[in-house]
C-alpha cells in the first residue's frame, strides 16, 4: 500500500515536474521578449530591467533558471498578466473554480444519468430499449459540443425564452468570489436576496450544463454498458442464476459492483474530454472560466497568461487522473494495471 | 480411386472476410459506411461536384435562403452566406478540408503511435516506464490546450492546428501498440519465429503488425471522430483554419454573425461536422462489434 | 425495475429544475440598467484614450464636463461652467464654475470639498503642462489634445478666483468651445489626486476615478463587467436607476442575444445585418442618427511604394466603393465622398471622388512599377464601428478587388489594444478604421486624421504629413466666418484627392439598441452613450 502510494507520489513529482518545465521552456519559445513572458512586466527602463533580470536569474544557466522559476512558482509569484495587469495567481483563483464548478455539475449529471441508464440498457441487451438507447447515446456522443450549446442557445435562450445565455449569475448580484464556486460564494454574500440569487445562479447553469452532460451522458451510457454485458456473460453470473437468486440480487451484489469498478479508470479519461468540451462551451456561454481566459488571452496574445493557464489546467487534469487512478488502485488492488479502453 | 478432395468444396473465409460479413449484417453500420463513403467521395472530388467556387463572392445574391425555403433559389441548394458566397459549395470544401485534414493527421499520429509504441513495446524495463507514464501525462492534456500553446508559438492556420491535434491523439496510439506488442510478444508464435533467428524488424513486420491491423482501424476510426471535432472545434474557435478557407468549424463561426437572419449559415455546417461524425461513430462501432462477434464464435 | 425508478426520479428532477424557470422579472430586476458594451476600456480617464470604448465606459458616467452638447440640437450648454464669456478678439475665456457640485465618495476616496477652479485647472494641466506632475502618468499621452495641437495653443490658465477660470489662447481657434465640450476634456479631482500623490500611487487616478458625474465608479473586472452605482449627489439631481453595470460582451450576435433574452437592456453598436430584426420586434427600441463619422482605408504613406500617390490612386480606383457599402454597412451608410459627412455643415455635395475603374488602376500600377504579384497587408481593426462595423468582410471583400489588378493582400488583424499599438507603430501597409467626430466642428475631422501633428499621437493612420495641409486647416481656424471657412475647406479637399493619403469610403447612420423598459435614453450627436437620468421599468 505504502509502496504504491509512494509511487503515485513520485509520479505525481515528476509529472509536475515535466509540466513545470514546459511551462518555462514555454517562456523563451513564445515571441517576444523572454523576461516579459516570464514577469508579465513589460520594463520601463533598463534598471527596472536589470532588477528584474537578478530577481529571474536570466543571466545564470537554465538549470538555474529554472531552479528559481520553480520557487516563484511554488510561493505564489506567478507573474502578471500582459492585458490586465493582474497578478495572474489572483486571475486563476477567479477562472479555475468557474470551470471546476461546472465541469463537476456535468460529471455529477452524467453519473446520475448516465449509469442507471446504461446499466438498464446493459441488462437488457440487444432488445428494442437497448438499441433506442444504443443508438441515443451514439448520437449524442457524436455532437459537437459547440454545435450542441450553439442549438441550445437558439432553442431555450432565444426561441422560448426560459434560460440566460450568458454569465453564472445576473451582474446585478453583487457576488463577491470567496471560493469561486458561485453557488458556495452565493451564501457567503451579503446584501442580497439568497434565494432569488440562487435561483438565478441556477438558471445561468442549466444550460452549460446540459450542453457538456450530453456528451458525458452518452459516452457514460456506452461504457456502463458494455460493462454490464461484460459482467453479465461471466460464470459467476451464471452461477449465480443457477443457485436461484432472484434479478434483482444479482445485479445489485455480483453486476453492479463488478460493472463499476472497470468504469472509473474509464472515468478518467472522460475528465480531459470534459474539460475540453467545459473550455469551448464556456466561450460560448460567456462563462468566466479558465477556458474562456485562455481563449482570450491567445486572442491577445498574453503570453504570461498562456503560461500560467496552461499549467494550472494541466496541473488540475493531471491531478484529478491520478487521484482517480490512485483511488482505483487502492479499491481494486487485484488488477496490475487497467488498459485504457476506449468508449 | 476416386477423385475427390475433401477441402474442395469448403472456402476458408479470411478473418477479414468474416469480419466484413458480421459488418454487412448490421444495416446501420453499412448505411454510416456508405454516409462515410459520401463524405470521402466529397472529400476526394470536391471540385468536381460544386456548382460554384467556395471562396468566390458575389454581392447580387447575399444571405439567399436555402432551395426549400419560400424565398430561395435552386441556384443555391442550401442559399448563400453573408458575402453571396454558395453554402453548398462551401460545405463541400468543407468536407473535403475538415475530413482531408483530420484523415491525414490520424494516419500521421498512427504512424508516430505504431512506430514509438513498438519500440517502448520491445524495449523493457525503466526506459519503457518512463515512456508510458510521460505519455499518461501528455493524454491528460486537453487538446485545446495543446492547440493554444501551439498556436502561441507558431501562429495560427490549419496545419498549425493539425500538429496541435496531432500531438494529442500519438499518445493514445502509442499506448495502445506498446499494449498489443508487449502481450504479443509473450505469445508461442512469436518465440516460434524467435527461435528460427528473427530479428526485430522480421518479428515486426511478419508476426505482429498482420495482427495489429484490426486494432488499429477500430482505434483509427475512433480517433479520425474526435479529429474531426478538434479540426472543427479549433477552426470555430478561430485557432485553426483562417477565413477564408472554408472549413466546417470556421464557416459556423462565421455564420455565428448572422445567425438570426440566416439560421441555415449556423445549421448546416453544424449538421454536416455532426453527421460525419456520426457516420465514422456509427462504422466504428459496427466494426468493434463485428470484431467481438467473430472472436466470440 | 429498479433502476428504471431511478431513472424515472432523475428525469423527473431534471424537470423540474427547469419547470421552475423564469425567476420574476420584478422588483429586484429592476434596479440596475445593464448595459452590454463591446470592448475593454483602456482605462477610466478619456483625456488618455480616442477609443469609443474608454469614452463610453466614463466620460458621461463618472465625470462632467465643463461644457456639454445639447442632445438635441448639438449646440454647447453649460455643464459645470453654468456660463462663460468670450473676449472680442476670441483669445480669452472666462469661465464661471457651478457652485456645490460634489465629487464621489467611494471607499478609496472621501472628497472633503466640492468641485472648483483648482480642479478645471488640475485637468486641463495634466495633459497641457509636460512638466506637470501627473502628466507622465499612464502613458503621458493625450491622444485627443495632441492630435489638436491644443495644448500649445493655450497660453496660460489662471484662476481668477475659487469658482472663476481664465483661459487665454495664443492663437484664435474657433473650435476652441467646442472642444471643450467633447467627451475627452472630463474635470478629475484635484484633491483625489494630490492624495495619491502622497500615497505614491498616482496610476489610480485613471484607473480608479473619482469624478462629479452621475454614476460613481465601483468596479471593474477585465472581459467581463464594469460596476457603477448612482451618485446620489450629483448636481443635476437626476431620477436614475440605483446600479449601472456593463457587461462587456465583444461579439456584436451574443449582444443581441442578450438583448433579446433581457439579460442586456441597451446594446453598443448592434450589426448592421441585425437592424432589421431589433425593428421587428416589439420589446425592442432602435434610434438612429445620423452619424458625424467616416470609415476610411488609409495607407502608411511612410512605406514605399504608398508613399508614391500613383500608387495610392490605384489602389482606390481598384475598388468599388459602392459594393463594400452594401455587403458590409446593408445601406446603413453613405458614400463618402471627403472626409465631411452630409450632417457638417462645410460638407461639400460636389467633392471629387474616385471611381471604379480597374483597367485605370491597372495602368497607374504599371506606371509606377508595381508588378502583378507585389503583396501588401490590409489591416482590419477587430471590433465593429458604427463606421465600420465589420472590417475583416470589408478587407476580404477588397482582397478580391485588389487581386483582379493583381496585388495579393494579406488581411492582418489583432485585438484592438494591440492593433492600435502596432498602427502607432506604422507597422501597417493599409489599415480599415475610420473615426467618429467629438465635436461638430470639421476642424474635428481634418485636424486628427490627417495633419502632422496628429502622427505621433496615433490618430493619424496615413502617417502622411503635408505642409501646405497643416496651413489650409490652420488658416481655417482664423475667422469665425462660415462661408469663408467652407471655402478653404474645399481647397483641402481637393488637395486630398489629389494626394489620397486615405480613400474615404462611408459615413454611417448612428444606431442604438435597448429595450422599451428604458426610459429616457437618448443618443449624444457627438461622442458616447449617457445613462444620467436613465432609468427602467418592468
Amino acid at each position: 500500500m505504502i509502496r504504491i502510494l509512494l509511487r503515485y507520489i513520485i509520479l505525481f513529482v515528476l509529472t509536475l515536474l515535466v509540466l513545470a518545465g514546459l511551462s518555462f521552456s514555454l517562456a523563451y519559445l513564445f515571441p517576444g521578449d523572454v523576461l516579459a513572458n516570464l514577469t508579465g512586466i513589460t520594463a520601463q527602463n533598463e534598471m527596472q530591467r536589470a532588477a528584474l533580470a537578478q530577481q529571474f536569474h536570466l543571466d545564470s544557466g537554465y538549470i538555474v533558471q529554472f531552479y528559481h522559476y520553480l520557487k516563484n512558482l511554488l510561493t505564489g509569484n506567478w507573474g502578471y498578466s500582459f492585458i490586465s495587469g493582474m497578478p495572474l495567481s489572483e486571475e486563476v483563483r477567479l477562472a479555475l473554480p468557474a470551470t471546476i464548478e461546472l465541469a463537476t455539475y456535468a460529471m455529477l449529471l452524467a453519473i446520475v444519468i448516465g449509469i442507471p441508464v446504461g446499466c438498464y440498457a446493459g441488462l437488457r441487451s440487444y432488445t428494442a430499449a437497448d438499441y433506442t438507447i444504443n443508438s441515443a447515446s451514439m448520437i449524442g456522443y457524436s455532437f459537437p459540443v459547440f454545435w450542441l450549446a450553439l442549438l441550445f442557445i437558439l432553442m431555450f435562450s432565444l426561441e422560448w425564452n426560459i434560460a440566460p445565455l450568458s454569465g453564472r449569475i445576473s451582474l446585478l448580484f453583487e457576488v463577491p468570489p470567496k471560493t469561486g464556486f458561485i453557488l458556495i460564494d452565493i451564501l457567503f454574500a451579503d446584501n442580497i436576496n439568497r434565494l432569488l440569487a440562487f435561483r438565478d445562479a441556477l438558471h445561468h447553469l442549466m444550460l452549460p450544463t446540459l450542453a457538456i452532460s450530453v456528451i458525458s451522458i452518452a459516452s457514460m451510457v456506452r461504457i456502463t454498458r458494455r460493462s454490464v454485458i461484460e459482467v453479465k456473460n461471466k460464470p459467476f453470473v451464471a452461477a449465480a442464476r443457477t443457485r436461484g437468486l432472484s434479478q434483482g440480487q444479482i445485479f445489485y451484489r455480483h453486476i453492479l459492483r463488478n460493472a463499476l469498478l472497470p468504469i472509473l479508470p474509464l472515468m478518467a479519461i472522460q475528465i480531459t474530454t470534459l474539460i475540453t468540451n467545459a473550455m469551448i462551451v464556456e466561450t460560448l456561454f460567456s462563462w468566466p472560466g479558465i477556458g474562456n481566459w485562455l481563449i482570450q488571452a491567445i486572442y491577445q496574445r498574453d503570453y504570461p497568461a498562456l503560461r500560467i493557464g496552461m499549467l494550472a489546467v494541466a496541473f488540475m487534469v493531471v491531478t484529478l487522473t491520478i487521484l482517480i487512478d490512485l483511488f482505483n488502485r487502492v479499491i481494486d488492488p487485484s488488477r496490475e494495471k487497467y488498459e485504457r479502453v476506449a468508449v | 480411386m476416386s477423385q475427390f478432395s475433401l477441402y474442395e468444396e469448403e472456402s476458408h473465409p479470411t478473418p477479414l472476410q468474416r469480419t466484413w460479413r458480421e459488418f454487412r449484417a448490421s444495416h446501420i453500420a453499412f448505411v454510416g459506411l456508405v454516409v462515410l463513403a459520401v463524405f470521402f467521395f466529397f472529400a476526394l472530388f470536391a471540385p468536381l461536384v460544386v456548382p460554384y467556387d467556395p471562396i468566390q463572392q458575389n454581392l447580387n445574391s447575399l444571405l439567399i435562403p436555402p432551395s426549400w425555403e419560400r424565398n430561395g433559389t435552386i441556384d443555391h441548394l442550401f442559399g448563400t452566406d453573408a458575402l453571396g458566397r454558395d453554402v453548398f459549395s462551401r460545405i463541400i470544401y468543407g468536407c473535403r478540408v475538415t475530413f482531408g485534414s483530420s484523415l491525414l493527421l490520424v494516419i500521421i499520429a498512427m504512424g508516430l503511435g505504431v512506430t514509438i509504441g513498438t519500440v517502448a513495446g520491445m524495449l523493457s524495463g525503466v526506459r519503457s516506464s518512463v515512456v508510458n507514464h510521460l505519455l499518461d501525462a501528455l493524454m491528460a492534456i486537453p487538446t485545446l490546450l495543446i492547440a493554444i500553446i501551439i498556436v502561441a508559438v507558431v501562429g495560427t492556420g490549419l496545419v498549425n492546428s493539425m500538429w496541435a491535434i496531432t500531438l494529442a491523439l500519438t499518445p493514445q496510439f502509442i499506448h495502445y501498440t506498446r499494449t498489443f506488442v508487449r502481450s504479443e510478444m509473450k505469445k508461442e508464435y512469436v518465440l516460434a519465429s524467435r527461435l528460427d533467428g528473427a530479428n526485430a524488424w522480421q518479428l515486426f513486420t511478419h508476426s505482429i503488425l498482420p495482427n495489429m491491423i484490426e486494432m488499429l482501424v477500430v482505434q483509427g476510426t475512433l480517433a479520425l471522430s474526435i479529429a474531426i471535432i478538434d479540426v472543427s472545434a479549433l477552426g470555430f474557435l478561430n485557432l485553426g483554419a483562417q477565413p477564408p478557407l472554408p472549413e466546417l468549424g470556421a464557416i459556423l463561426a462565421d455564420g455565428l454573425d448572422v445567425a438570426y437572419l440566416a439560421p441555415w449559415n449556423v445549421a448546416l455546417p453544424g449538421l454536416s461536422i455532426f453527421l460525419m461524425v456520426l457516420a465514422i461513430n456509427i462504422v466504428g462501432d459496427g466494426l468493434r462489434s463485428a470484431l467481438r462477434k467473430r472472436v466470440s464464435r | 425495475m429498479n433502476s428504471l425508478q431511478f431513472i424515472l426520479i432523475c428525469f423527473i428532477s431534471l424537470v423540474a429544475i427547469s419547470a421552475c424557470s423564469q425567476p420574476p422579472k420584478e422588483g429586484f430586476y429592476q434596479s440596475g440598467i445593464m448595459y452590454c458594451s463591446e470592448s475593454n476600456p483602456a482605462n477610466f480617464n478619456p483625456q488618455l484614450d480616442t477609443s469609443s470604448t474608454t469614452s463610453d465606459a466614463s466620460s458621461h458616467q463618472i465625470y462632467d464636463r465643463l461644457l456639454d452638447f445639447d442632445a438635441d440640437s448639438g449646440r454647447i450648454i453649460p455643464s459645470l461652467a453654468s456660463s462663460w464669456k468670450v473676449s472680442d478678439d476670441g483669445l480669452t475665456y472666462t469661465f464661471q464654475l457651478r457652485r456645490n457640485v460634489p465629487f464621489h465618495t467611494t471607499d478609496y476616496f472621501t472628497p472633503s470639498r466640492p468641485m472648483n477652479a483648482d480642479d478645471v485647472i488640475f485637468s486641463l494641466n495634466r495633459w497641457r503642462l509636460p512638466q506637470h506632475p501627473f502628466h507622465q502618468v499612464s502613458g503621458g499621452r493625450y491622444p485627443y489634445f495632441e492630435s489638436l495641437g491644443l495644448a500649445d495653443n493655450i497660453r496660460q490658465i489662471e484662476r481668477i478666483n475659487g469658482y472663476r477660470v481664465k483661459i487665454t489662447l495664443s492663437q484664435r481657434d474657433s473650435s476652441f468651445l467646442a472642444n471643450l465640450a467633447t467627451d475627452f476634456s472630463v474635470i478629475l479631482s484635484f484633491e483625489y489626486a494630490e492624495a495619491l500623490l502622497r500615497e505614491a500611487a498616482p496610476e489610480r487616478l485613471d484607473h480608479y476615478p473619482i469624478g462629479t458625474g452621475p454614476y460613481k465608479f465601483e468596479s471593474y473586472r477585465k472581459d467581463h463587467h464594469i460596476r457603477y452605482v448612482t451618485h446620489t449627489e450629483h448636481w443635476k439631481a437626476l431620477s436614475q436607476a440605483p446600479r449601472l453595470i456593463y457587461d462587456i460582451t465583444p461579439k456584436s450576435s451574443l449582444r443581441l442575444a442578450k438583448l433579446i433574452t433581457g439579460e442586456c437592456d441597451a446594446i453598443a453598436f448592434p450589426a448592421q445585418t441585425e437592424l432589421d430584426i431589433i425593428r421587428d420586434r416589439e420589446e425592442l427600441e432602435l434610434a438612429k442618427k445620423p452619424g458625424l463619422n467616416i470609415g476610411f482605408w488609409a495607407f502608411n504613406t511612410r512605406r514605399p511604394p504608398f508613399d508614391n500617390p500613383d500608387v495610392r490612386r490605384a489602389l482606390a480606383y481598384a475598388i468599388d466603393k459602392n459594393t463594400l457599402l452594401e455587403a458590409v454597412y446593408f445601406d446603413s451608410a453613405t458614400r463618402a465622398r471627403s472626409l465631411l459627412p452630409a450632417a457638417s455643415w462645410a460638407y461639400q455635395a460636389d467633392a471629387e471622388d474616385t471611381a471604379y475603374n480597374p483597367a485605370v488602376a491597372r495602368q497607374l500600377l504599371k506606371k509606377a512599377g508595381i508588378e502583378p504579384g507585389f503583396t501588401m497587408t490590409i489591416w482590419a481593426m477587430p471590433i465593429e464601428r458604427a463606421y465600420n462595423p465589420n472590417a475583416a468582410k470589408m478587407a476580404e471583400l477588397m482582397q478580391r478587388y485588389l487581386a483582379d489588378v493583381g496585388i495579393v493582400v494579406n488581411i492582418v488583424t489583432y485585438d484592438w489594444t494591440t492593433f492600435r499599438k502596432h498602427l502607432r507603430e506604422g507597422l501597417h501597409d493599409s489599415v480599415l478604421i475610420g473615426w467618429s467626430a467629438d465635436n461638430g466642428d470639421p476642424d474635428n475631422f481634418y485636424r486628427p486624421l490627417l495633419s502632422c501633428g496628429a502622427i505621433p499621437s496615433g490618430t493619424n493612420r496615413a502617417m502622411w504629413c503635408n505642409e501646405k495641409y497643416d496651413a489650409l486647416i490652420n488658416e481655417a481656424l482664423q475667422t469665425e466666418d462660415l462661408a469663408k471657412r467652407k471655402a478653404i475647406y474645399q481647397r483641402v479637399n481637393n488637395l486630398l484627392f489629389d494626394e489620397l493619403p486615405l480613400v474615404p469610403i462611408a459615413h454611417a447612420f448612428r444606431y442604438r439598441a435597448y429595450r422599451k423598459e428604458l426610459k429616457g435614453m437618448q443618443i449624444n450627436p457627438y461622442g458616447g452613450i449617457r445613462f444620467g437620468g436613465v432609468t427602467k421599468k418592468l
